[in-house]
């Protein structure tokens, strides 16, 4: 029986979630802490500073967790079945209606407004990270006038920018040698 | 047809053709999108920039424009972007079958991981030695995006000019400064752009 309510709670979550990110968040709450405590708030804050940390979006993060607190690997997978469900089935008709559309002058004016929109988002949300990761207690991390800075995380910045732009080299790669440096230089200081 | 023949003669293309055996697309795709999504922390636009970099800068399989009108859908429709990206870009690829192998692979590295923190959370979660490298992996994910942002902005200059442009800086300003939601700015995006075509002369491609 639970396990039904585990499916529809993320159900509920996958069909409400628009805009992801942290505008989801006070909704799972809703469902996970409040409505089904399958969770005390302090394990719901645990799980939202675990997902900063780590890959995947925060929904499917805590469909994952809350699931397979309650029955183990069977339930992690219904979770994640449930709150991916909705946006699945969305996202397929709407590919749809964009192949037909395609031709139409007045669709490839709104497609104009739509692709310069997706950019200027693009270029918010590296801005939000790179300030997530500078401006925070980090790797190495000076006081300027109050502010916290790492000066360590705006280097490798630069440096990942560097090796994407003039070396061509693979984003993943990049990553992890990134975070490589990163962990050594935490070692050396300490 | 003198490009059935190119294609029957297996003349390699620029870059890495995809092949035609139909599991082989499947299994790059999934292998793909489950390399992309175990590595890439910061939210739904790093997939984005990741996936724009390895399909349409690297492999050549998608053009820019299609990138960027994924992104549009998969931001202003419900369901994590990292998930719908995948979606879509696997359904172009290679249909539907493309399609589940690509959200599979997007979906399994976050599944695994917190599978397993939720039997020893506390531990990674108090680790200085982790968080360091996660802050080293998030500055290169916030270099990732930039990289997609200043070529996807190139490429929406291309199409649209000064119109577009402008878009994307007012469309910027107020992601970065107000607490606007994503929809809604997409959505008034596309409606200006409607507008637009409407109204004016129709020049717009």
């Amino acid at each position: 029986m639970t396990l039904v309510n585990l499916f529809l709670a993320f159900l509920y979550v996958g069909l409400f979630a628009i805009g992801g990110g942290y505008a989801i968040v006070p909704l799972i709450e809703k469902q996970v802490v409040e409505r089904y405590g399958w969770l005390t708030a302090a394990e719901y804050a645990d799980i939202l500073t675990i997902s900063q940390l780590t890959p995947g979006p925060i929904a499917l993060n805590c469909a994952s967790f809350v699931g397979a607190r309650l029955y183990g690997i069977a339930g992690s997978v219904i979770a994640t079945l449930a709150s991916i469900l909705p946006a699945c089935i969305v996202v397929a008709l709407i590919a749809k209606l964009y192949s037909r559309l395609h031709g139409r002058s007045e669709w490839a004016g709104a497609l104009t407004g739509l692709r310069g929109a997706t950019v200027g988002l693009i270029a918010a949300a590296s801005l939000s990270l790179f300030v997530k990761s500078v401006f925070a207690e980090g790797i190495a991390t000076f006081k300027i006038l109050g502010f916290a800075v790492d000066p360590v995380a705006a280097l490798l910045f630069c440096l990942a920018l560097y090796l994407l732009r003039k070396k061509n080299a693979g984003s993943i790669t990049v990553m992890l040698v990134c975070g490589a440096i990163a962990g050594a230089i935490h070692l050396a200081v300490k | 047809m003198p490009v059935k023949e190119l294609a029957r003669s297996g003349a390699a293309t620029s870059k890495k053709p995809l092949r035609k055996n139909k599991f082989f697309i499947l299994w790059q795709l999934f292998w793909l999108t489950f390399r992309i999504s175990a590595v890439t922390i910061g939210g739904g636009y790093a997939i984005v920039a990741v996936l724009k970099r390895e399909l349409v800068d690297k492999r050549g399989w998608l053009k820019e424009h299609e990138m960027l009108d994924y992104t549009a859908i998969s931001q202003s429709t419900i369901g994590p972007t990292a998930v719908n990206a995948s979606l879509l870009v696997g359904q172009k690829l290679a249909g539907v079958w493309g399609a589940a192998a690509a959200v599979v692979g997007s979906v399994l590295p976050p599944m695994i991981v917190m599978t397993a923190l939720a039997y020893f959370y506390k531990l990674a979660a108090e680790s200085a030695l982790v968080k360091s490298a996660l802050v080293g992996m998030q500055a290169a994910t916030a270099a990732v995006i930039a990289d997609a942002a200043i070529s996807l902005g190139a490429s929406v200059w291309r199409i649209g000019r000064v119109f577009a442009i402008s878009i994307a800086a007012i469309v910027f300003a107020l992601a970065a400064f107000t607490g606007l939601s994503t929809s809604i700015l997409i959505l008034g995006a596309g409606a200006v752009g409607l507008l637009r075509s409407v109204k004016g002369s129709g020049k717009v491609k």
